[in-house]
């Protein structure tokens, strides 16, 4: 019952409420489980949280050189970035209490709506640009230190790029026959036009989907033949599908 | 059975291949083939279903052969002939109803999911690859095949390198490697790791709390204290991907139906 109703609201395209949904019920743990997903509970995911502390530390401490006293405030920082989630989380779950126990669509949906920024927000990870944790990693590292974080990101995002690109067209060559000299080709021209990759891996296939369909035609039509243009057609045809997903994700930046 | 024909049919259009058809034809001992054939036929040829799913990746590959080998029409016949042999064949791959039984071990682990749920128990890319390998050879001219194995260990190296690649970027994301450990990490994959398809792999790029199930001795001892304590912190499973669930550009070859 629960996964049918999460596939409503994940649709959101029934026209009219069924019979049964007028009489459903949908409690505070579906509520959470559409916030917190794979995790089993919130304290699962409490835990998992501090362990992406710990990564972000970690990583940091890879490219440049911390003293304790810099971990610990670090730790502190992204300690306040999950606090301040919770946070949230509990505004939301409030909400949701006090909107009563008639569970007709609208009202299933506009409950899932709660839920969703709070669910992206999470897969997406806390401890991004906007975090408190960057900012005092920022107030904390020297410039040197900065500067050599900052080359680092670079170079660690045109690996994800290239990994990204490879990915979709290895994949794409499971279902279009193509050459070694066609697949080389594709992957320089598809490379030059990412130009951000994002944070969220989750939508970068659709994203170097919607960047071949931006590779000029003329780039490439001479290079396949009718029956492999027709096929390559139907992917970027996908790929400008996922344009108005993509920015409202922020995916299509420009920044790198 | 299905390796004898393709020999067979491989054998035949190579002569067409160099002679006119009727100088080919006065050699081909036709009766000896079919006797051969038939001593070879499986009893159980025709009560094993051959999994559809499959089609889509033969014709996907009998349309690259046609691309890089350029065969002429006989030979083409011919190859389309034994792929589909081939296809009868591949029951094998697929767990069959009569062995699914919950209290008896599997005698090789579910690599993928059919789109019904089949359990495939080898990875059908590679199967089919390999497959096609064997049928072009005693088909095609030496030149035509050698073009078809230089393109796909290319198709080959592509893919690997993307997939170990992958795999770095992965455990990178989730342990925060140095870039010294990168380095290390892609060298041993690359000379030690088998098996390694970017299908098992983009699963687990997409999902930041699970690993998969890499073999400990190609990564583990790379690791520090911090990332050794967040490794115990993830989830290792294998998930088993579904072989189409990518989604399917519909190429609008049909060799086999």
């Amino acid at each position: 019952m629960k996964n049918i109703i999460q596939m409503i609201a994940l649709c959101g395209c029934v026209l009219a409420t069924p019979a049964w949904a007028q009489n459903a019920t949908i409690g505070i743990e579906q509520f959470d489980s559409w916030i917190f997903q794979g995790n089993a509970n919130q304290d699962q995911a409490r835990s998992t949280l501090e362990s992406r502390i710990e990564l972000e530390i970690t990583r940091i401490a890879q490219t440049v050189s911390l003293t304790d006293d810099q971990k610990e405030r670090l730790k502190l920082a992204g300690n306040g970035d999950i606090k301040r989630f919770y946070d949230r989380v509990e505004k939301a779950r409030r909400q949701f209490l006090s909107m009563g126990e008639q569970w007709e669509q609208n009202r299933i949906n506009e409950a899932y709506q709660l839920a969703v920024p709070l669910q992206q927000e999470l897969r997406k990870g806390l401890f991004g640009s906007d975090s408190l944790l960057q900012k005092v990693v920022a107030t904390t590292v020297t410039e040197e230190q900065s500067e050599e974080m900052r080359k680092e990101t670079e170079r660690l995002m045109q690996l994800r790029k290239e990994s990204a690109v490879k990915v979709f067209l290895a994949g794409m060559g499971r279902q279009i026959p193509m050459t070694s000299t066609q697949r080389s080709k594709l992957t320089e021209l598809v490379m030059q036009q990412m130009t951000s990759i994002g944070d969220d891996d989750a939508y970068t296939n659709y994203l170097v989907s919607y960047r071949l369909s931006e590779v000029p035609l003329d780039d490439y039509k001479d290079l396949f033949d009718e029956a492999q243009m027709k096929a390559i057609d139907q992917s970027t045809q996908q790929g400008k599908a996922m344009k108005a997903m993509l920015e409202q994700r922020g995916l299509l930046n420009e920044k790198p | 059975m299905f390796t004898f024909r393709w020999i067979a049919v491989g054998w035949f259009v190579s002569c067409m291949t160099l002679s006119t058809t009727v100088d080919c034809l006065a050699q081909v001992d036709a009766q000896a083939v079919e006797d051969a054939s038939a001593e070879t036929e499986p009893a159980n040829d025709a009560e094993e279903q051959a999994p559809d799913f499959l089609v889509p990746m033969i014709n996907v590959e009998l349309s690259l052969v046609k691309r890089v080998c350029e065969p002429n029409d006989v030979q083409m016949k011919a190859i389309v002939a034994a792929a589909k042999e081939a296809h009868k064949a591949m029951t094998d791959i697929v767990e069959q109803p009569e062995e699914l039984d919950d209290d008896k071990p599997r005698s090789s682990p579910v690599k993928f999911m059919g789109p019904n749920g089949e359990s495939v128990l080898a990875n059908p890319y590679v199967r089919v690859r390999q497959d096609m390998a064997k049928l072009l050879k005693p088909i095609v001219s030496e030149p035509q095949y050698a073009k078809y194995t230089e393109e796909v260990k290319a198709r080959e190296e592509y893919e690997r390198e993307t997939a170990i690649a992958l795999v770095v970027k992965i455990l990178d994301a989730k342990l925060a490697f140095s870039a010294d450990q990168r380095e290390r990490v892609q060298k041993i994959f690359r000379s030690e790791a088998k098996d390694i398809d970017i299908h098992w792999l983009v699963l687990a790029d997409t999902n930041g709390d699970l690993l998969p199930p890499l073999p400990d001795q190609l990564f583990v001892p790379v690791l520090n204290d911090a990332q050794q304590k967040l490794l115990a912190s993830l989830r290792r499973e294998n998930v088993i991907p579904g072989i189409f669930d990518a989604g399917l550009i519909e190429f609008g070859e049909e060799w086999l139906k």
